[in-house]
């Protein structure tokens, strides 16, 4: 497998971790996927954080590894090849109590990996363990135990409990009443030199720098006025309002998220498994949540807030191209008097493929991070169309998801309002170099969403089954 | 040994040329690239658009061999490659299954046989847990493992010479389900009884004023639905003082019913599936219609929620409907055909 090593100055890290990998055997089986590959999962739980960690050894970073260090990286493999066997037979013991358990929710990867790393190194191999049953068992009863409906129920009997509504909405009323008037200031330079780095060579003291100047803060100063919030798809009212406290709410019908109660906000990043106990208690959380509503961008880290006006910055003007961009682009493909389909013309599907936008700092219009999220969007009409998902200018459609299609800043906002509101409740900060992941990965995001419904619209329809 | 050109001057590296006719290819998305495969002129190895490099470096190796890997990132401007391995070889295969999900032209007129939807999408499955360290969705496999039903694989299994590569797919999935933390669904099969509607066509009584056969242009329509290597039949009645027109058009094998739209001699005409295997439907006609039947040669089937429809729609490209028939047989007969495909000619 490495016989290409001589050729070149450096080797993909991909195929070292594999070489190494496969040399640890059957043991790793159950951390490995049916290519005999360590799982995504393993790499970006295990092996990045725990063995790698190229974020302490740069050498192991990036795409390739220089000739150098090949047998180093190797080396920390194989080093860690007993942990990482008997992390994969805790594993199995781990889904097995789960099964007995009878437990469905949440990804076994995510809950259990680094727990069972931990038994590892705690009690080394389950196999020769008499209580390693019962020590898998405690395990996921204890993943469990603060999970589910039992969070659920607490924050709605807080939220609910009669002896202290009028208080909380008296809080939410004071928080509103004294929130600070917008500042407001001509667009940072700053935004935009970080969107045209963060993908290739993001600069840590700028992005620093960004958070320090509330540079965030400053670009929501308009979103009070009519029409900007819910230009940006964060509410459906013309301005922004306080929060209800709330009583109930449901995964499938959440508002949009400036609409949300408090009870929805907290409802939303309770139902998502991982990491919850980062969180705080219940209390804190509510009271945490009330002064939240009321910040700039209703996020409460100027970190997150520059997110925002980033994410704004970097996906406005998506619409012009990709999927929606209506009338020939429409029917795209199935009339042969539509775009080539051969692949010549500048209209071909080829076209979009390859990339419309300019990449590459220093183009005048447009930052290089809008035109890596304009050419992934252009390239799912292609996409989309080889896989023979339904057009969505198709008559039938439904209107809203056509609206996003056309139009997908919405959706992006609304999606990464959310994922920094969820950072914000486990106390994540964003690094530099994660930014253009977190831009890109909700697009991608977005994206799949909209496939999804795509395709229930065709398996609803009665095609075939 | 394939061969590329790898043009470097756009903003995302092309390998082996522009993209090919998207309803020719077959897909995978990694992380930092897309892989096609041109079926229109199959080849062991994809194009490539690569978006990412850096991204893609960490797997591309897998595809195309370390040396043509490097090469394609920063080589000559041509690179060739012989490259074999189980995960190309998954690769391949999930992209085929996907094109075949989407584009398969089921036909009874082509003689080529439906594949079992149930089987394709377990076998899609399990090829993308295959290749799950190169894609880029992070959830492909939940995804994929949320399609899968294990009732209707079951009736599969019933099946010589493929039945015990099916239990045991049916098993595998069902340890990787357990490994994702997804709940596999295994309903009971639907039977064709269950939904099949009464025949439609004339109806006794009717008087037959004229009739005649018409190609079929079912580009508007998701694939499996209607056969459209076969012509469709069209009758003009009269029935108690009333003109009407009707329109029968072969379904495609295992088709299921559908709400679609026939657009015949400047009428839109609803068609349901009948118990006979065909779309049919029928409407009032207007007397000057007489005139225009006769220079009618297509009957163009949409579906409203698949495509919008151009109101002067071009003439279909045979083309590549052609060359889909063409790959599908070469696959039906193929020695690496799929479980798929296999279990389809069986």
């Amino acid at each position: 497998m490495v016989h290409g090593l001589a050729a070149s100055a450096a080797v993909p890290r991909g195929m070292l971790v594999a070489d190494a990998w496969s040399q640890l055997g059957d043991a790793v089986a159950p951390l490995s996927n049916a290519s005999g590959r360590p799982l995504a999962r393993t790499v970006k739980l295990l092996l990045d954080p725990l063995v790698l960690r190229p974020a302490q050894n740069p050498r192991f970073s990036g795409g390739v590894v220089a000739i150098a260090h090949v047998d180093a990286l190797r080396q920390a493999i194989l080093d860690a090849g007993p942990a990482l066997a008997a992390t994969a037979a805790w594993f199995q013991l781990v889904k097995r109590a789960r099964r007995r358990a009878g437990i469905t929710e949440g990804h076994p990867q995510d809950l259990y990996f680094q727990r069972c790393y931990e038994l590892a190194h705690l009690h080394g191999d389950p196999g020769a363990l008499p209580d390693a049953a019962q020590i898998a068992a405690s395990t996921v009863e204890d993943v469990h135990a603060e999970r589910g409906e039992v969070s659920v129920d607490r924050l709605r009997r807080f939220l609910t409990d009669p002896d202290r509504t009028a208080e909380l909405a008296g809080m939410i009323h004071d928080a509103w009443t004294h929130r600070p008037s917008p500042m407001r200031a001509d667009p940072d330079p700053g935004l935009r030199a970080f969107l045209d780095d963060c993908a290739t060579a993001p600069d840590p003291r700028l992005w620093k720098a960004l958070a320090d100047t509330a540079t965030g803060t400053a670009a929501a100063a308009d979103l009070d006025r009519p029409g900007v919030a819910s230009g940006y798809g964060l509410t459906a009212r013309d301005r922004p309002t306080a929060p209800e406290l709330g009583e109930r709410a449901s995964k499938r019908a959440l508002p949009r998220p400036f609409d949300r109660s408090i009870m929805e906000r907290l409802f939303a990043a309770f139902t998502t498994w991982f990491q919850r106990e980062a969180m705080a208690d219940v209390p804190s959380l509510v009271t945490g949540e009330i002064q939240r509503s009321a910040a700039p961008w209703q996020l409460g880290r100027e970190q997150s807030r520059v997110l925002m006006a980033l994410g704004r910055d970097a996906s406005a003007g998506l619409a012009s191209a990709g999927t929606g961009s209506g009338g020939g682009a429409g029917s795209f493909g199935h009339d042969a008097d539509g775009p080539g389909l051969a692949g010549a013309g500048s209209d071909a599907p080829g076209a979009a493929l390859t990339g419309t936008g300019s990449t590459g700092a220093g183009s005048a219009g447009t930052s290089d991070a809008h035109a890596r999220l304009l050419n992934r969007w252009s390239r799912e009409k292609y996409v989309n169309f080889a896989l023979g998902l339904p057009d969505p200018e198709a008559p039938e459609i439904p209107a809203d998801l056509l609206r996003e299609v056309r139009d997908p800043q919405g959706p992006f906002m609304r999606r990464l309002w959310a994922r920094l509101h969820g950072r914000e409740l486990r106390a994540e900060a964003t690094g530099a170099d994660e930014v253009w992941d977190l831009l890109d990965g909700v697009l991608r995001s977005v994206i799949m969403d909209q496939r999804d419904r795509l395709r229930r619209v065709l398996e609803r329809a009665g095609g075939p089954s | 040994m394939t061969g590329f050109a790898v043009d470097r001057t756009g903003p995302a590296l092309v390998v082996g040329g522009p993209a090919p006719d998207p309803r020719l290819t077959g897909l995978v998305e990694g992380r930092g690239a897309l892989l096609l495969w041109n079926l229109a002129a199959p080849q062991p190895h994809p194009a490539a658009i690569v978006w990412d490099p850096a991204l893609a470096t960490e797997w591309l190796w897998e595809v195309y061999g370390p040396d043509t890997a490097a090469a394609v990132l920063d080589g000559p401007d041509t690179v060739a490659t012989a490259w074999e391995s189980p995960v190309l070889d998954a690769a391949r295969d999930l992209a085929l299954l996907r094109w075949a999900e989407a584009w398969w032209p089921a036909s009874y007129a082509a003689a080529v046989p439906a594949l079992p939807r149930a089987l394709l999408l377990a076998e899609t499955t399990w090829c993308t847990a295959r290749v799950e360290h190169l894609l880029e969705d992070e959830e492909a496999v939940e995804r994929a493992l949320s399609r899968v039903d294990l009732g209707a694989l079951a009736p599969l299994r019933s099946n010589p010479g493929v039945d015990t590569e099916i239990a045991d797919l049916s098993e595998r999935l069902g340890d990787l389900a357990e490994s994702y933390g997804v709940v596999l669904r295994a309903e009971a099969p639907a039977r064709r009884e269950d939904w099949a509607l009464a025949a439609g066509g004339p109806a006794p009584g009717d008087l037959t004023v004229s009739g005649g056969t018409v190609a079929v242009d079912a580009r508007f329509t998701p694939r499996g639905l209607v056969d459209a290597e076969s012509d469709a039949a069209w009758t003009l009645v009269q029935r108690s003082g009333a003109w009407l027109l009707t329109l029968t058009v072969p379904a495609a094998p295992d088709a299921a019913d559908a709400v679609l739209t026939a657009r015949f001699a400047g009428l839109d005409v609803p068609l349901r599936l009948d118990a006979n295997g065909a779309f049919t439907g029928e409407t009032e006609a207007p007397l000057d219609v007489v005139t225009r039947l006769a220079a009618e040669t297509r009957v163009l089937v949409h579906a409203p929620w698949f495509a919008p429809v151009p109101p002067e729609p071009g003439p279909d490209d045979p083309q590549w409907r052609a060359a889909a028939l063409a790959f599908a047989r070469a696959r039906l007969a193929s020695p690496d055909a799929t479980l798929t495909e296999r279990a389809a000619r069986s």
